[in-house]
């Protein structure tokens, strides 16, 4: 114990260096590059000593802290002038000066912050919680992704923890437990006193049991899953848009019918590279980018940063890009390359993406992620040749794009929530045309919304088959459009039931007029005379001419112009899914077809194999252009480009499509049920032990406290023999909870001077005490014992008296509340 | 405890100290009485001395414990007019034995050890050899920069400390029951001195340092010292020879001594051998010497026996100057404070034990 003590007294000081190092570290990891986090922890180390300097010294706090502000302030100006100017561009590079500059910024500012806490924290203890506040605040602002069952975060912990064989969740709360523990042993090495020791040893035990016990309560933690040959880094992706086959197969399917090829995941890439990199990549491309490329490129964020492979060297981007998060107007089509589902509407936040993939140069869209998986109870085989699961709609035109609606009264037929009870769409779809198609989906990422099989009309949640493997799962109900194409002609386009405001709604377009110029022309090119004026004819037209016209690739994203669909459409031609389905839509409506996009995954049937499983992939998300026929409901009419630029991609896994598969199958088991063999035995080992650890806590709390009353109690009860004792141990236990302790190796008489001025009776007492103790016992007076009961009553009542006046109130009830506050009393 | 003065009332004794030559003082036989020699000792000497009330308790508790002092301080900070101002107190309640009270013996290089004890001298008109004290045959003897004087001499000095006794021309010669000595050494001027071995810095119970006393009580000096010099405070009650060495023997009969600390006492000490940063360790001797001290302290703190205080207080004057530290240590009371910590922690919780 002594050795701990000194070995904390010593230590203390590198140990708070640590701490503010490894905070600092934490905090500028998301922000700095290698030297700045060099600099922070450095500044962090020496703003430590600085702190402990300083509050030793004479200095005034204020001025203390006035001083390291300006020093802050200053410091960042100069590194505000080493990146503004040229003068240090052109002499060291403009590399060097950007190094320079974030070195002196994050140096200054973690210097200062830690030192003018460590300098009040010296002055006034009470500032040592604001210090290791931050502290605490840094550790948990690394594990704070970690939440809700995002397992995989932080990616490099549990990359780790996996391979080790270990649940990632007891890495984080290991390293919890440890941060706690760090952080009372800095609280403990500024008290000596052995109370404070104690209670550390408590918060350990704490800290352990609460790692033994959370695990149980059950935080959600499915498990690795890399048996089933999945990258973990792939865990947590939206859906992505991808290029599509199109609808109907054979002589509509184009080259690029294998799959989706590079989807829209490589500008994806490139534009999280261009957020993330903003601060520097972007500053460093010249000096006069400057703050500006920096500070664009940290709020853009990766819905903003625009700067895709193909326009790199577009100036202008990065402003475009710093735009992006308030008006969601000129690089609109570009969100669908950050987060297919849910991004558009900009405040919806993306789910974590895909930062850590900066350097991964590969077209993710190739990556096989398994998102979810359909299981189909109902043998449904679709005219259009591939299964589209619809997760929402775009309807509403905004600016130069379609977003979801804001209105209540239309795209009734998707929902919005996952079921937790039957749920069913407010406006289903009619079953004429339509099959009814049954079937379950467990998703393995989150998702924002549900989805199911085209025109859903129920949705049912389902228990999760296997809590490890899936996030959650649902079953659908569909109403599936069985009708072949053909016979889609010849009838009306709309719903008989909406008002002319709805249907103006459903074919409102963009003014641009060359829409109707290009669909009129298509119309009266390729149709005879008697289809030219069929909705679904001219619908069909417009499709197969867009098939033929456009090309497919993932690397022109149009962005950074102000109508991307335009820019598409009647430029280049190159694009990919969004941009096709726009042009569909937006030349549908010009022709009064009313029309919309949805958007969610899209699955050729060739997938299936024959079974009933299909595998949705992070790369089969997807959008595409629906019309609604008269009778029929909205109708996928897909565009299929019969050029590629893009790579094909892989085919689908088969054996982790029917091991999914059947994993979704299972019926979850019956926690009634004992639990199969297979369960290991030992879960149940960290429960009892945090179970166990917080038994004997409390029992050692209720021993501490009956301790307390009986040391209280024993006065009245003692014989006059051992009232010096008894009597003395009480006045002792009343000091100790006034916080008046006798130091290590203090002798009683000096530490009863020491307190005189708040008890003067105690030096009367220990002169009792010790003359009783100390003194000759042949010289005992037998007859004074009735007098000496007197004078320790007397004497115990006015030390209280004296305690009471002379603390303060919340020291003494914090005193009565501390059960161990007796062992402080020696 | 002293409650209550039995005899007489301290107005009373006021007075009687005053004729004490005529009327001879009632025996001192309890501890109030004790109690009484140490407070006019110690008003008589705070009044001549300003500033210097940690020496004075030590010197009133060595001279209680029947022991010596070494004062190290530097000239002219008041260690003569201590020794004085305590020949002072003193009255010489047997003045045809010869024996003054007070002596100062200024130690130079040449001087001889019959300078110190006496020596015979041959009177021609009565044939005869007759004994011619010298100046340590008297009850309190200032030996001042004692370190300056050859080690025969200063040899001869502690003999005499050691035993009370001195032997000249082959006669062993008794000292005064009362014999007490304040050595002084300047711990700086060491150029062309003999300093004390170790051996013979064991024969002194206490080695004090003298700092500079502070500023208010320096003022006080200067202010005072016209009006000291003129005799102020002489009028305050002294003791006698007598009752000095009577209350010796009060403080070592009467005040107790627990066992517990005496286990304390040779705790320490065998954490002072056992500690690597001290060569030589605290003797028994000291342990020995070190009892009546701590008698004497609890006398001067009104107490009936020795507590842990009384310990802590005396150690670093009692085992300061006896340990030998080992090279590369140099601060004796850091290493002596260590040694002291845990013990006295034993035994102020012993304190608490049935």
């Amino acid at each position: 114990m002594k050795l701990l003590r000194r070995a904390l007294a010593g230590w203390r000081h590198p140990v708070r260096a640590l701490a503010m190092a490894l905070a600092a570290f934490a905090l500028s990891w998301g922000v700095a590059l290698g030297e700045a986090l060099a600099a922070a922890m450095i500044g962090a180390i020496l703003g430590v000593a600085a702190g402990e300097l300083l509050g030793r010294s004479r200095v005034r706090p204020t001025v203390g802290v006035a001083g390291l502000g300006l020093l802050a302030f200053v410091l960042w100006r100069f590194a505000a002038l080493a990146v503004g100017t040229e003068a240090l561009a052109e002499l060291a590079g403009p590399a060097n000066a950007l190094v320079t500059a974030s070195v002196l910024r994050f140096g200054a500012l973690s210097f200062s912050v830690v030192a003018a806490l460590r300098m009040m924290a010296v002055r006034r203890p009470a500032v040592t919680a604001l210090e290791l506040g931050l502290v605490t605040v840094a550790f948990t602002s690394v594990f704070a992704s970690h939440r809700e069952g995002v397992i995989a975060r932080p990616l490099w912990l549990s990359d780790w923890a996996w391979q080790q064989g270990i649940d990632p969740a007891q890495v984080l709360l290991a390293i919890g437990g440890a941060a706690v523990t760090l952080l009372a042993v800095l609280l403990v090495a500024d008290t000596r006193s052995g109370r404070a020791l104690s209670s550390l040893v408590l918060l350990v035990l704490l800290a352990l049991s609460a790692v033994g016990v959370i695990q149980v309560v059950g935080t959600p933690m499915p498990q690795s899953m890399s048996e089933l040959g999945i990258s973990d880094a792939g865990m947590g992706q939206p859906p992505r848009q991808t290029p599509d086959a199109g609808n109907g197969r054979g002589p509509n399917r184009g080259p690029d019918g294998g799959g989706g090829g590079g989807g829209p995941d490589a500008g994806d890439a490139g534009d999280h590279r261009g957020g993330g990199d903003a601060g520097d990549g972007g500053a460093g491309a010249g000096g006069d980018a400057g703050d500006g490329g920096g500070s664009s490129g940290g709020d853009g964020g990766d819905g903003g940063g625009s700067s895709g492979p193909t326009d790199a060297g577009d100036g202008g981007a990065g402003g475009a890009g710093a735009d992006a998060g308030d008006v969601p107007m000129p690089n609109l089509i570009d969100i669908d390359g950050g987060a297919g589902s849910g991004a558009h509407d900009g405040g919806r936040p993306i789910p974590p993406s895909a930062s850590e993939r900066l350097d991964d140069d590969q077209s993710p869209s190739n990556s096989p992620t398994p998102m979810a998986v359909v299981v189909l109870d109902d043998d449904y085989s679709p005219p259009s040749g591939a299964y589209y699961f619809r997760q929402e709609v775009w309807s509403q035109v905004s600016g130069p794009r379609l977003v979801r609606t804001t209105r209540t009264d239309v795209d009734g037929d998707v929902v919005d929530d996952f079921p937790t009870m039957e749920l069913r769409v407010r406006d289903p779809a009619t079953a004429n045309g339509r099959a009814r198609v049954h079937g379950l989906i467990a998703v393995l990422a989150q998702h924002t919304y549900p989805f199911a099989l085209e025109s859903p009309i129920r949705y049912q949640p389902a228990p999760n088959p296997n809590p490890q493997r899936f996030l959650r799962a649902w079953r659908f109900e569909s109403l599936s459009q069985s009708i072949d194409y053909r016979r889609l002609t010849g009838h009306a386009s709309g719903d008989p039931r909406w008002t002319p405001e709805v249907r103006a709604y459903f074919t409102q377009a963009p003014t641009d007029p060359r829409y109707r110029e290009l669909a009129q022309r298509i119309v009266n090119q390729r149709l005879p005379q008697r289809l030219r004026s069929d909705p679904f004819a001219q619908a069909l037209a417009i499709k197969l001419y867009l098939d033929h016209e456009l090309i497919y690739s993932t690397r022109a994203r149009h962005a950074g112009v102000p109508d991307p669909t335009a820019d598409f459409l009647f430029g280049n031609r190159t694009g990919y899914c969004v941009h096709f389905a726009h042009s569909a839509v937006f030349l549908w409506r010009s022709l009064g077809i009313p029309s919309r996009i949805s958007a969610g995954y899209h699955s050729d049937e060739s997938n299936r194999r024959g079974g009933s499983t299909i595998l949705l992939r992070g790369g089969d998300a997807h959008a595409w252009p629906e019309l609604y026929v008269t009778g029929y409901g909205w109708i996928v009419l897909d565009i299929a480009a019969e050029r590629n630029l893009d790579p094909p991609g892989q085919g689908t896994d088969e054996d982790l499509q029917r091991i999914l598969g059947e994993m979704a199958r299972q019926v979850p088991p019956d926690p009634e049920q004992p639990r199969p063999r297979d369960r290991p035995p030992q879960r149940h080992y960290g429960r009892d032990l945090g179970y166990g650890i917080l038994g004997l806590l409390g029992v050692a709390l209720a021993s501490l406290y009956l301790i307390k009353l009986w040391r209280r109690a024993r006065v009245t009860l003692s014989a006059p023999r051992s009232l010096p004792r008894v009597g003395y141990r009480k006045a002792l236990d009343l000091m100790a909870e006034a916080g008046l302790v006798r130091e290590h190796g203090e002798p009683r008489e000096r530490f009863a001077s020491r307190v005189a001025a708040v008890a003067p009776t105690f030096t009367r007492l220990t002169s009792m005490h010790l003359s009783a103790k100390l003194g000759d016992p042949s010289k005992r007076d037998p007859d004074a014992e009735a007098l000496s009961r007197r004078q320790w009553r007397d004497g115990l009542r006015s030390l209280r008296r004296e305690l009471r006046a002379g603390t303060k109130r919340w020291r003494r009830v914090l005193g009565l509340l501390n059960p161990a506050s007796w062992l402080d009393a020696r | 405890m002293i409650t209550g003065d039995k005899t007489k009332p301290m107005d009373s004794d006021f007075i009687q100290s005053e004729h004490v030559t005529h009327t001879p003082a009632p025996p001192i036989t309890d501890l109030n009485g004790a109690y009484s020699v140490v407070q006019r000792l110690r008003s008589r000497l705070q009044t001549a001395v300003r500033g210097r009330d940690e020496v004075i308790e030590l010197l009133v508790i060595a001279l209680l414990a029947d022991g010596h002092m070494l004062l190290e301080d530097y000239p002219g900070s008041g260690k003569t007019t201590l020794a004085k101002a305590l020949g002072d107190c003193i009255i010489d309640d047997k003045p045809d034995d010869d024996i003054s009270t007070f002596r100062r013996i200024q130690f130079t290089p040449d001087l001889l050890p019959s300078d110190v004890t006496g020596t015979t001298i041959f009177d021609p008109n009565t044939n005869k050899f007759f004994f011619r004290a010298g100046p340590i045959f008297a009850h309190v003897v200032l030996a001042d920069e004692i370190n300056r004087t050859s080690p025969k001499v200063q040899s001869a000095m502690l003999e005499a400390m050691a035993e009370k006794q001195t032997t000249i021309d082959n006669r062993t010669r008794r000292l005064d029951e009362l014999f007490f000595v304040i050595a002084t050494q300047n711990p700086l001027d060491l150029a062309g001195t003999f300093p004390l071995p170790s051996a013979q810095l064991d024969r002194f119970l206490f080695k004090v340092k003298m700092h500079h006393i502070n500023r208010e009580a320096e003022l006080e000096v200067l202010a005072s010292f016209k009006a000291r010099r003129a005799g102020a405070g002489s009028e305050l009650p002294r003791v006698t020879r007598t009752e000095i060495v009577e209350a010796r023997a009060v403080v070592e009969n009467q005040i107790h001594v627990a066992p517990e600390v005496r286990e304390c006492l040779v705790d320490i000490a065998g954490r002072t051998r056992s500690d690597p940063r001290i060569l030589q360790g605290a003797s028994t001797r000291s342990l020995v010497l070190m009892i009546p001290a701590l008698q004497a302290r609890a006398l001067t703190r009104v107490r009936d026996y020795v507590s842990a205080e009384d310990v802590e207080a005396l150690a670093p004057y009692i085992f300061g100057h006896r340990l030998e530290l080992a090279p590369g240590t140099d601060n004796v009371d850091a290493v002596l404070r260590e040694c002291l910590t845990e013990p006295l922690e034993r035994l102020t919780r012993s304190t608490m034990r049935r």
